[in-house]
């Protein structure tokens, strides 16, 4: 038996090699692929492979009626399907010209704020496990079970709602959710103050996230980021206030900033809107026990239900950012056109493409948590 | 600058009018008639141009309506202002049968991956964007692209009983292509949100 | 020697491991079930990063024809025994995208399922009901499904090269199991 010395038996790489982060992967939230060229550790192109949720959304909008498709869209972006309902509902309403009820404003304002706080919830659980902070993950889950419940008792289901419909939302809200939601409010006030104990004093959170892939605003407007990615960077833009929708010009917020623009702002950003969030409800909360108008513009049947012709345009600020619907209608059924405008398509397209050059590869997976990618709006 | 200062400085700089059907919202349509393809081409990245020097500093989207009856694809392009605020929709239409446009990658950025979207959905070519004629979402596609109205999804399950097999689409489909035996709201009772 | 199979495949049961692979939107109600409300973890079940230490792949909703041929590559780096569970109703028949141009309606007859889970979404009790489920079936030995895929191999592979237009291999010429 013939030894062989220990340095022929190593395997070399020939770098810069393609390396493909794919679809199955612990690092990556959701199913989607990068295909990067690494040296070494460091990356120096990266490119995206998305497609892995592709339902071909638009072609099956045309398909079905006006309140078929309520119950189709949710499912156009998993971790907050409210913002779907809304702007769908909002560009009908915008080209029918109905003028909705404060209740029903103030109803449906209370659900996307609900759902605002869940999605952010889930994104600290996120990024908590991708720094290595298993509590916060597990924390952060098990208390954004209360808000699925308290969605449950109003609409029915605690993922897929399809409580809102033009005109309106479908029911009013039971006896006691108010004074359930009061309760669940100030339960996550408490809760929130352990979380901060857990990433404020931490050392491994401040190192790993202090200083990550930080970006300028002028940077993050030619690259196509919006939402809290962009307020992260020190300008003052939310939707909420520049373009205002359903009950936000009664309401009385501020806009959340941050300065340095890197990862420790952007989960500072959402961790400080989550505050804001509760104080919204707790307004909404005094407005809708004073309010007793309608909770839907009319009643009509979902089935022969036209809309005239004309076209609009409706964006909301969701978590991820703008979250816009673009409706056609030619004075038929179904809908002429639907496009979907999803964040998450300059944020991955145009802005990770960009920003991981220069990256270590062992950062890759956090940058890709603290943007926020979620790829169903991005493959729809 | 304000939203009349915007549609003015629009009117004076390019001869065109521009519509505000709804608050923050300007919509402007390059016409068609009179002008050659060069021109029409030019006055659309000047316009972009000038859009992102008055204060447009957000694209939001690229995207295409199919208007079979009329033979035309109709290209909308989304400009969102921060400072401003509005909304600029600016619209340009192709011949169906040849659509073949150029990019405008190099004023705005985000328009790499619209453009490849409305590429790979309607078949648009962008002359100047490599990029955008690569696949997007779809993988090993062999028929047309399927945004387009005359792109039958049920045909396609038909020819591809692997991919469509264990339903039965036809009594749903009758309903919907022809939109017959619709009831009226009388019939119905009008219960979509009523309080029961 | 039947008691000693008997005895491994209730350690078997005891002790799966799913494959950390979200293929579609069923996978929003994984995480309340592996977290603190619902606790999976305390039947034994923990996520796993690779296919090859993985037994059960779990397809959450709809497939898509890009997804169905990535899925077939892990499930066939999966070593026996295997399982796979169907879970919403999309991979049942389709669902709510049944006339979509790239989904793929059923999935039955391209992997064996072992269980399946109607929903659209399923709950996180549900969820709980089909690892409980899953586990009863894997303790008696009647989960088999990687058998089946052995003895049935050519029909899988028929049904496969039919949807995709070609044969799954590896890029080194290696045919996939």
């Amino acid at each position: 038996m013939t030894r062989v010395p220990i340095r022929e038996l190593v395997v070399t790489y020939d770098f810069p090699t393609d390396l493909h982060l794919g679809p199955q992967h612990p690092g990556i939230h959701g199913n989607f692929a990068y295909i990067l060229k690494v040296d070494g550790e460091k990356i120096i192109e990266a490119k995206i492979v998305p497609g892995y949720l592709h339902r071909a959304f638009e072609k099956l909008m045309e398909r079905r009626t006006w309140i078929n498709n309520i119950a189709l869209i949710p499912r156009v972006c998993v971790p907050e399907p409210d913002v779907n309902e809304y702007a769908f509902n909002a560009a009908i309403e915008r080209i029918a010209g109905w003028e909705i009820p404060p209740r029903a404003k103030y109803i449906r304002t209370v659900v996307l704020e609900m759902a605002r706080i869940s999605a952010y919830l889930m994104y600290l659980a996120s990024m908590g496990g991708g720094v290595g902070v298993y509590p916060l993950a597990q924390w952060a889950f098990g208390d954004r079970d209360y808000i699925l419940d308290l969605f449950e008792a109003l609409t029915g289901a605690r993922v897929y709602h399809i409580y809102m419909i033009a005109g309106g939302v479908r029911r009013d809200i039971p006896e006691g959710w108010l004074d359930k939601l009061e309760e669940t409010l100030k339960y996550l006030e408490g809760r929130l103050k352990e979380y901060d104990k857990l990433v404020m004093n931490s050392a491994v959170v401040q190192r790993r996230l202090v200083g990550l892939a930080p970006i300028t605003p002028e940077y993050a407007m030619e690259h196509g980021v919006t939402g809290p990615n962009l307020r992260a960077t020190g300008v003052p833009y939310d939707l909420r206030k520049l373009d205002p929708y359903a009950a936000y010009d009664e309401l009385d917020f501020e806009v959340v900033t941050e300065k340095d623009g890197d990862a420790w702002a952007r989960f500072m950003v959402r961790r400080r809107e989550i505050d804001q969030s509760i104080d919204l409800l707790r307004q909404l909360i005094d407005k809708l026990r004073k309010d007793d108008t309608p909770h839907i513009h009319q009643p009509y049947s979902g089935l022969a239900f036209k809309v005239p012709q004309g076209e609009a345009y409706v964006h909301i600020e969701s978590t991820k950012g703008e979250f816009g619907y673009y409706v056609w209608s030619d004075g038929g059924f179904n809908p002429y056109r639907v496009f979907v405008r999803g964040p998450t398509t300059s944020h991955a397209g145009v802005l990770m493409e960009d920003i991981v050059v220069g990256q270590e590869l062992a950062d890759f997976s956090l940058i890709d948590g603290s943007f926020d990618i979620c790829p169903p709006d991005l493959d729809k | 600058m304000r939203v009349e200062e915007v549609i003015k400085a629009i009117q004076d700089k390019f001869g065109l009018e521009v519509e505000s059907p709804y608050p923050r919202r300007l919509r402007v349509r390059i016409p068609a008639e009179g002008k050659s393809e060069e021109e029409r081409r030019q006055m659309l990245r000047d316009l972009l141009q000038y859009a992102k020097e008055i204060g447009f500093q957000h694209m939001s989207f690229i995207t295409c309506v199919d208007f079979i009856k009329d033979g035309r694809f109709e290209l909308n392009y989304g400009l969102w202002s921060y400072t401003i605020p509005t909304m600029l929709v600016v619209k340009y239409d192709l011949d169906r049968e040849n659509p073949k446009h150029i990019t405008v990658v190099d004023i705005w950025k985000p328009a790499k991956t619209w453009e490849q979207e409305v590429h790979e959905m309607f078949g648009v070519e962008f002359d100047g964007n490599p990029r955008s004629f690569e696949p997007y979402v779809l993988e090993d596609w062999d028929s047309i692209p399927p945004l387009r109205k005359d792109f039958d999804p049920v045909q396609y399950l038909k020819e591809h009983p692997m991919q469509g097999a264990g339903y039965d689409p036809l009594p749903y489909v009758n309903l919907v292509e022809k939109n017959l035996e619709q009831p009226t709201v009388e019939e119905t009772g009008g219960d979509e949100g009523a309080d029961s | 020697m039947v008691e000693w199979l008997k005895l491994v495949d209730k350690a078997r049961s005891r002790s799966i491991w799913m494959l950390m692979y979200c293929t579609g939107c069923g996978a929003m109600e994984l995480p309340p079930a592996m977290t603190s409300r619902f606790d999976m973890e305390r039947f034994g079940i923990m996520p796993m990063a690779t296919p090859r230490q993985a037994d059960v792949i779990l397809v959450t909703g709809y497939v898509t024809k890009k997804t169905l041929k990535r899925i077939i590559y892990a499930y066939e780096q999966m070593p026996a025994p295997k399982w796979v569970v169907s879970h919403g109703s999309c991979p049942i028949n389709g669902g709510v995208y049944w006339d979509s141009h790239a989904t793929v309606n059923r999935l039955d007859l391209f992997l064996p399922v072992d269980l399946y889970v109607a929903g659209c979404m399923p709950r996180a009790e549900a969820n709980m009901k089909m690892f409980t489920e899953l586990m009863d079936m894997i303790a008696k030995g009647e989960a088999r499904g990687w058998e089946e895929y052995v003895k049935n191999r050519d029909y899988y592979k028929e049904n496969q090269r039919k949807l995709f237009g070609y044969d799954l291999v590896f890029t080194d010429g290696r045919s996939a199991l």
